[in-house]
């Protein structure tokens, strides 16, 4: 477990990030989320021994993080940047030996990921030569070399192409398979929505929620919305319901918010007076959860 | 394998296969080694060229003779340097001048007691001294014979006065003064490029890595220290390389003299300063500068994010080596004097003072001693207060940060 405990970081005055606390449990994707500028990268960085927290602790497993980050993490930064005067088999090499692994075991390592990837032909090729889809793989395939126990990415799907997406979002899940524990640190809640189970939600340098998705989501229940396909006098059904309200009017169905009112007597009531065609409770999507968070703080 | 030593050799290999790393050392190496054919080449050259040939009037070839004997210049072929023709008259001397023939003509004219001379040429210049000055001898010769004086004590009275001179302490002499000056010329001109253009090299390496984002990922493996310290030293370990390759064309150039001069010639015994003693000075003041001013150099790159802002930024830093440049030329010309002394223990000049004084004057070897030191103990608290900017300043983007805002960070620490 990646345990982060009071942390505090102030650059010039400036408050980076305010009293965060969170725990990333192992085995786990584990989402960092925030706006530009939350302090997102801030964290990361203390995680990794980038930057000192001014207060507080973060430790893994138990150690002070500062002491096992440098070889035991791997980070895939927002901001890439590789050697682009090196082979990228060379640069692998170096920065695997970097982390701690031999020679031999970086060569090998290297070979099997280039080809996961299908950029095995680029090994002797010069960085600067490859396409920027493509040295955003050999940057990825850097960060796990070395076979990290815990993974920080940065953003790692910003700038690739849906095939490469998908490539990479099976390459995620497959670390957490093999107990990677992961921190997906991202403004992209559609992906975050997808690939994680806990999330913490940064906010103007404090932290708005830090949980599973699913406690996140319990939180949010009362902006569950309701779909109704119904052919019968709409008007007369939303008026037996004090507090249920239409949102939109769709041509094929009716968007309702419940606010307290039971779906199931929505439903029932709808059956006894007209014809139900579609019925369909929808979850609010973490993006809305998102914007509903950052805007109720202001 | 340590992670310094990991940058270190990631640093050297990739600058060591650089094409212009390449063709500079060789360039160098084919100069130095032409260095050995260098006295051959230049005699050679002042053989064709530095001759000249008088034309005489002197139809009863009283004059050429004494003349030839007054003017003993020769040149590298065993020629005179000033060859003397006797012609019979004053018109043919004439045409030899117009046409290339003669550099001169000198022509005597009567009228007085004692003969007097005109020398006409196009370009009198050196000819024309050369010839006052032989003429003056035999003229005076000719005074002293008038009084009576016969050829011995004519000798006499021209021989020259006795005067030994002594060097007290170690400092060389004449003659082997003129060649080490001329040795620590060219060395400390190399000390000073060599400083300069890797400690350039130095602060364009880390300003790189920040602007290609490189050092977010490297801080994150390893320390900023380590870091710091590969670069450097992997940079410096490709300025040695340098001088090896030199050294060894110096020393292949040296063999090829003694062998084509044989031993015991004068040249062979000239480049004999170049002794060990001198090397290994030379290297330590190599090595010390280098790892001072690439200190000084890499914490100011770490402040700065674009090569644009470099070379100015760089500017005072560069200003202070040039300083100490300009004083090891006055250190030259009285290599016991008070500058001299005065600026072996300043350590931002000593490299380059040190090195001058100590092989052409005579400094006790305390003095030399406590420079070094001095000097190694400023390359600690430089490389302490670089690693200490270094650690914050990669990370920082942006404004180039004040003088003031940089001591608060050595100061402080930061973070």
């Amino acid at each position: 477990m990646l345990s982060i405990e009071k942390v505090s970081k102030s650059y010039a005055g400036n408050v980076a990030v305010d009293d965060l606390s969170f725990e990333v449990p192992e085995g786990r994707i584990f989402g960092l989320l925030g706006a530009n500028g939350a302090g997102k990268t801030t964290t990361v960085r203390m995680i990794l021994d980038i930057i000192r927290p001014d207060e507080g602790r973060i430790t893994w497993r138990g150690e002070p993080a500062a002491g096992v980050s440098k070889k035991s993490f791997g980070y895939l930064p927002e901001e890439r940047g590789l050697y682009t005067d090196m082979k990228v088999g060379e640069q692998l090499v170096f920065f695997a030996r970097l982390r701690g692994l031999s020679r031999t075991a970086a060569e090998k390592s290297a070979g099997s990921w280039l080809e996961r990837f299908r950029v095995s032909e680029y090994r002797d090729r010069f960085l600067r030569e490859l396409s920027k889809g493509n040295q955003q793989k050999i940057q990825f395939v850097s960060a796990i070399l070395h076979e990290p126990e815990f993974l920080i990415l940065d953003e790692p799907f910003s700038g690739l192409d849906p095939v490469n997406n998908e490539l990479l979002k099976g390459v995620i899940v497959e670390l957490k398979e093999r107990g990677t524990t992961l921190l997906l640190s991202t403004h992209d809640m559609e992906r975050a929505e997808e690939l994680c189970e806990g999330v913490a939600l940064i906010h103007r340098s404090e932290l708005a929620f830090a949980g599973p998705l699913k406690e996140l989501r319990r939180r949010h229940n009362r902006e569950r919305k309701l779909r109704l396909g119904f052919d019968g006098d709409a008007a007369s059904l939303v008026g037996r319901f004090p507090g249920l309200e239409v949102l939109d009017e769709h041509p094929e169905y009716l968007e309702l918010s419940p606010n307290g009112v039971e779906p199931e007597e929505v439903l029932k009531e709808a059956v006894d007076i007209g014809r139900v065609r579609h019925f369909e409770e929808v979850e609010p999507s973490l993006r809305q959860i998102f914007i509903k968070e950052v805007g109720d703080r202001g | 394998m340590g992670n310094i030593g990991l940058i270190v050799l990631r640093e050297y290999r990739q600058r060591v296969r650089a094409t212009s790393f390449r063709v500079t050392t060789a360039i160098g190496f084919v100069l130095i080694l032409g260095l050995a054919f260098a006295p051959t080449i230049l005699n050679s050259i002042q053989s064709a060229t530095g001759g000249g040939t008088v034309a005489v009037v002197d139809p009863g070839k009283n004059l050429s003779p004494t003349l030839r004997n007054a003017l003993p210049g020769k040149l590298p072929n065993g020629e005179p340097q000033t060859k003397i023709v006797a012609v019979q008259s004053k018109s043919s001397a004439e045409k030899g001048v117009k046409n290339g023939e003669y550099e001169g003509a000198l022509i005597p004219s009567s009228g007085g007691k004692e003969t007097s001379f005109v020398y006409r040429s196009p370009q009198p210049g050196t000819e024309a001294d050369k010839l006052r000055g032989a003429l003056s001898s035999i003229a005076a010769e000719q005074r002293l014979r008038g009084l009576g004086l016969d050829n011995q004590k004519i000798a006499g009275v021209f021989a020259p006065a006795s005067l030994r001179v002594e060097a007290t302490g170690g400092a060389p002499t004449g003659q082997e003064f003129q060649t080490r000056f001329w040795l620590v010329y060219v060395l400390v001109f190399m000390l000073y490029l060599t400083v300069v253009q890797y400690g350039n090299m130095v602060a364009m390496s880390v300003i790189g890595e920040k602007s290609s984002r490189i050092t977010e990922i490297m801080t994150a493996s390893v320390r900023p220290l380590d870091q710091m310290t590969g670069k450097i030293l992997g940079v410096g370990l490709l300025g040695l390389t340098q001088y090896a390759v030199w050294i060894a064309a110096g020393l292949i150039a040296l063999l090829i003299d003694r062998l084509r001069s044989g031993q015991g010639s004068d040249r062979g015994a000239d480049l004999a300063a170049v002794s060990p003693g001198v090397l290994l000075l030379f290297a330590l003041c190599f090595v010390l500068g280098f790892l001072l001013y690439a200190a000084m150099l890499a914490g100011l790159g770490s402040l700065l994010s674009r090569t644009e802002d470099a070379q100015q930024s760089m500017m005072p830093v560069f200003m202070l080596l040039m300083g100490g440049f300009v004083l090891t030329f006055v250190a030259m010309a009285n290599p016991n004097g008070t500058p001299a002394v005065v600026g072996s223990f300043i350590p931002f000049f000593s490299p380059l003072v040190v090195f001058a004084r100590a092989v052409l004057g005579s400094p006790p070897a305390w003095q030399v001693a406590l420079s070094l030191l001095l000097l190694s103990a400023t390359v600690a608290v430089a490389t302490w207060a670089a690693a200490r900017i270094y650690r914050i300043g990669v990370l920082m983007y942006g404004k180039r940060p004040s003088l003031i805002e940089a001591s608060r960070l050595v100061w402080k620490g930061g973070n």
